[in-house]
């Protein structure tokens, strides 16, 4: 017993030493650690001192602000969500001294004795020095610095000065940095109006703010405000029937596509153009001021139209609604309208949903555009081949040699062939076997040659098919290319910022508005009249048919297997241009099997959408060269249409060519307005 | 009666561990903990000695990362906005198109209202304007209005000038050669005190008398080719007493090195005769016509007498 007893007596001093060479090692590890801690800045204000970079619209409207802080102070923040916040992060703020021992306790408790669950100990000061200090990787050695900067935070700084600097840095998902931000993001208002279901809602976002995004996940978003209620009546701020009440209160969430500080296709591209210029650090925290040429009336137009467009497409295939969440299962859209005298980007829509995927398909979705290549084809067969709009061609199969292949051999759409007719009346129906005669006479070099003058950059391969569209081009490109049409032959290139300042509102850059004469004005007003053709009776006569009416010319695009659908047309003002397709080239048919062309599938979005974009607009028609005379003709032989003969067809011809056709007729001269038509 | 034994013997053991020292080191112990809990000293001590500390500490972490950053990127666009500023500046303050093109890096513009513009444009020979753009094309588009500032980009084969309307439409661009700037910059530079001086002239030096008799025997069109502004010669101080034509041409001007004596000091202006009316002088002053070293249009002009 004696033994036992020496023996308990040896550990009990062995037991202080071992406390005490503890505490020193302690002492020790806590002096050399501190060494490196981070140096807290003073004030402590200053940390969340960041200028915004700002994107405005050409109408001056803020479209985004990226970085920065819309710092507040106490109080002009709604105590409800101070109380809120409190409550649910750190409920005996106001009383300890950077570390909650009973909190740690319990902890400690549940750690160590309840398998499976895991509790945090962290206060506000500590959450607060690991938000500013110290990554999210979770190690014993963090959590002793966070530690050591959260006591040095309490030892120099008011418990008011603490809360303020923490709501005004934490995230609440959607690109919300600070109460001031997520309560304007979220229900459009200042902080200092947050209502208790409002504040409480907010409150309980920072815990994981893309798992409770109320935009995306309304119901998780409300069952963790009940929780953030619920411990406001444990903590006594609010009675449990005011918690129930609370909870029970309709939200007044502000729309999603008002909100959008994470951005929309047309922002990230802007975005990307910066940081490619000034880089991504003076993008994020110099407080730059763009200054765009988004109009923000047509963007939205551009947004309603294409996904009214591809609803109705939707309906047309049949696409089950289920679907929702896998982007590549519904057909996708893009538009793009771009101002033809500039080439200002005036609306950009890169999809059905940015939300839903931010692969931007106006820009980074090369796709065949099929026969909306081919005024490039007649542009350089009527320069380069001699050729006019009432040359006559036979349309019937034919078989295009092409060196160490198979001869190509292009079908029509509809699989017959209708036998002679002029130029004009092909491209306005898309006749795929005269544009291959075409290729075939001028080259393929040609063809590129005509649309590399008209701005397209993407690579073109050299062979007889790019006629047909089989290189891939973005819509972007082809409203672009289009453009220089609709100017008669200046080509402007497309851009989307006009102006960059500093944050002191020096002027870094802007846009000089110039542009190259690369088409012959002659020339490209025959193509224009052609293609007027298209809208008035050929495959894209749905837009007239839809009720749009001003002077317009464009052209229908359809790939092999109806993969992709494009409709590019163009006023003397705006180029726009509508693809719609799935993301992995699907085909496009209804359950009938019918195929959804250009002309079904992307001219009805353009339509809606210039029908709208041009309400009140005043009519202009393209501008007439002096030297182009209109004459009627027939459309099967060329020759100058007789009264008695078959329903004649306008075409636009230039000095000498009205002699060779018709040495009698001195054809109609435009009007004096410009009209052609 | 074990157990009472062993009782006993507990007692001497727990007299000797918890009384004196033992129970003085528990009782303290008690003391600092309860203490701490109450009074949070642990933390309020680490907290000060941190504070006393902060400035011999290291400005790491995130957020120090993101200053940084921020600094860099501030000062970096700080530049690129001052540049633009003091290039805008220079040109404000230019009184000739070259000292803008001397002030402006390749890449870099600077942008001038369209009055600041004519008045530049004034003073460049008017064979060089008019190639640029013509004057009647400057009246055009000063009298519709439209035309309110103009942009000068400098690039390695010259400058790009475009009029601007107000929203920086382009009313009109051109491009000036990179030759036809450095012709402008010879202009009425005071080349040097004597002809002899200039290589290019050692060969057709001649007294002014010489030179007057034959400018005069010129028409009024040729006199005007070779001297545009002679006005210009008038508001020199002192008296021209040699006159040496380049051998060279250059983007279809010749140099002519006027040299002029004022006091006991003499000096070279060199002014830009259209060659095709320098060559006309030669003939005159030689007797035939010689051809010049550089440019083709000046081959083709001499070929053309």
């Amino acid at each position: 017993m004696t033994g036992w007893f020496a023996w308990l007596r040896t550990a009990f001093y062995a037991g202080l030493l071992l406390s005490g060479l503890a505490a020193a090692g302690l002492l020790i590890f806590f002096f050399v650690s501190v060494q490196d801690l981070p140096r807290v800045p003073d004030p402590l204000g200053r940390i969340i001192e960041t200028p915004p970079t700002e994107i405005y619209a050409a109408t001056g409207e803020r479209l985004m602000i990226i970085g920065g802080r819309e710092a507040v102070p106490l109080n002009r923040v709604s105590p409800f969500f101070i109380q809120a916040v409190i409550a649910t992060e750190d409920h005996r703020f106001w009383g300890h001294h950077g570390i909650d021992h009973l909190r740690i306790l319990k902890a400690l408790w549940i750690n160590l004795f309840r398998s499976g669950r895991v509790e945090g100990a962290s206060t506000i000061t500590q959450q607060l020095a690991k938000n500013l200090f110290f990554s999210f990787q979770r190690t014993y050695q963090r959590k002793f610095r966070e530690l050591g900067v959260a006591l040095q935070i309490e030892a120099r700084y008011s418990k008011n000065e603490i809360l303020e600097a923490y709501i005004n840095q934490i995230a609440f998902g959607v690109g919300a940095h600070g109460i001031e931000q997520a309560s304007r993001v979220f229900f459009g208002k200042p902080a200092l109006q947050l209502s208790l279901p409002e504040a409480a809602l907010l409150a309980g976002l920072p815990k994981s703010p893309t798992r409770y995004n109320p935009f995306r996940h309304l119901e998780r978003a409300w069952e963790r405000q009940k929780v953030v209620l619920a411990r406001m009546a444990a903590v006594g701020y609010i009675s449990a029937a005011e918690a129930e009440k609370a909870h029970q209160a309709r939200l007044s969430l502000r729309p999603p596509s008002d909100a959008q500080p994470s951005g929309d296709y047309f922002t990230d591209v802007v975005l990307r153009d910066l940081e490619e210029r000034y880089g991504s650090d003076a993008v994020h925290h110099a407080g730059l001021k763009v200054f765009t040429t988004l109009d923000p009336q047509l963007q939205a137009l551009a947004m309603e139209s294409v996904q009214n467009g591809l609803a109705k497409l939707d309906q047309i295939l049949k696409v089950p609604a289920a679907v929702g969440g896998d982007p590549g299962a519904h057909p996708q859209g893009a538009l793009v309208a771009v101002e033809a005298n500039s080439g200002a980007v005036r609306a950009l829509v890169g999809g059905r949903d940015y939300a839903e995927t931010e692969f931007n398909r106006a820009l980074q979705n090369n796709r065949q555009p099929g026969s909306g290549f081919k005024p490039f084809l007649y542009y350089a067969a009527l320069e380069k081949g001699g050729l006019n709009p009432a040359a006559v061609f036979v349309d019937r199969k034919v078989a295009i040699p092409v060196p160490g292949q198979p001869a190509w051999s292009p079908r029509n759409f509809s699989g017959e062939y209708e036998g002679p007719m002029i130029l004009k009346r092909a491209l306005v129906h898309s006749v795929n076997s005269i544009a291959a005669q075409l290729v075939d006479r001028i080259g393929p070099k040609a063809v590129i040659d005509a649309a590399r003058r008209c701005g397209i950059k993407s690579p073109l391969a050299p062979v007889p098919s790019v006629a047909l569209g089989t290189s891939g081009v973005s819509p972007l490109e082809l409203a672009a290319a289009y453009a220089s049409l609709a100017t008669g032959g200046v080509q402007h290139e497309p851009f989307w910022i006009r102006r960059v300042e500093d944050s002191a509102g020096r002027i870094l850059e802007e846009r000089i508005l110039s542009g190259r004469r690369t088409l012959d004005a002659s020339i490209t007003f025959q193509l224009v009249d052609m293609m007027r053709g298209v809208l008035d009776e050929g495959t894209g006569a749905v837009a007239r048919q839809l009720g749009f009416q001003l002077p317009a010319a464009g052209k229908t695009g359809t790939t092999d297997e109806f993969n992709d659908a494009w409709f590019t047309g163009f006023t003397p003002n705006l180029s726009v241009c509508v693809w719609v397709g799935f993301d992995r080239a699907t085909s496009m048919r209804d359950p009938q099997g019918r195929g959804v062309t250009g002309g079904r599938g992307a001219a009805p979005i353009w339509a809606e959408f210039m029908r709208r974009a041009t309400e009140g607009a005043p009519r202009r028609d393209f501008a007439v060269p002096a030297d182009i005379r209109f004459l009627q003709v027939n459309p099967t032989n060329g020759q100058p249409a007789l009264p008695w003969g078959p329903r004649s067809m306008e075409v636009a011809l230039r000095g000498g060519q009205m002699e060779a056709i018709a040495p009698a007729f001195n054809g109609r001269e435009p009007s004096p307005t410009g009209g052609g038509q | 009666m074990k157990e009472s034994t062993d009782t006993r013997a507990l007692r001497p053991w727990a007299a000797g561990a918890l009384g004196g020292t033992g129970i003085i080191l528990v009782a303290l112990l008690a003391a600092l903990v309860a203490s701490e809990l109450k009074l949070n000293w642990v933390e309020r001590l680490v907290g000060a000695y941190l504070v006393a500390t902060n400035a011999e500490r290291p400005e790491s972490g995130a957020i120090w990362e993101k200053g940084r950053k921020a600094q860099t990127a501030r000062m970096a666009i700080d530049k690129l906005a001052s540049d633009r500023e003091a290039s805008q500046r220079m040109a404000r303050n230019a009184g000739t198109l070259n000292e803008i093109v001397a002030a402006l890096a390749p890449g870099q513009g600077a942008m001038l209202s369209a009055e600041h513009f004519r008045e530049l444009y004034q003073k460049i020979p008017s064979g060089i304007a008019a190639e640029m753009i013509s004057p009647f094309d400057l009246l055009r588009f000063t009298s519709e209005k439209r035309w309110t500032r103009a942009y000068l980009e400098k690039s390695s084969e010259g400058l790009t000038i475009y009029l601007l309307e107000a929203n920086n439409q382009v009313l009109r661009q051109f491009r000036v050669a990179a030759a036809t700037l450095a012709l402008m910059a010879r202009r009425g530079a005071a080349a040097s005190q004597s002809l002899e001086d200039l290589a290019s002239f050692q060969n057709r030096i001649y007294t002014a008398e010489r030179f007057f008799a034959a400018l005069s025997a010129l028409t009024e069109e040729e006199r005007r080719g070779l001297i545009a502004q002679p006005e210009r010669l008038l508001e020199v101080s002192g008296q021209i007493t040699r006159v040496g034509l380049s051998d060279e041409a250059l983007a279809g001007f010749v140099d002519v090195g006027v040299e002029v004596q004022a006091g006991s000091q003499r000096r070279v202006i060199l002014i830009q005769g259209q060659d095709w009316a320098v060559w006309r002088l030669r003939s005159l002053l030689e007797g035939k016509p010689s051809a010049p070293r550089g440019g083709r249009r000046s081959q083709e002009a001499y070929s053309a007498q």
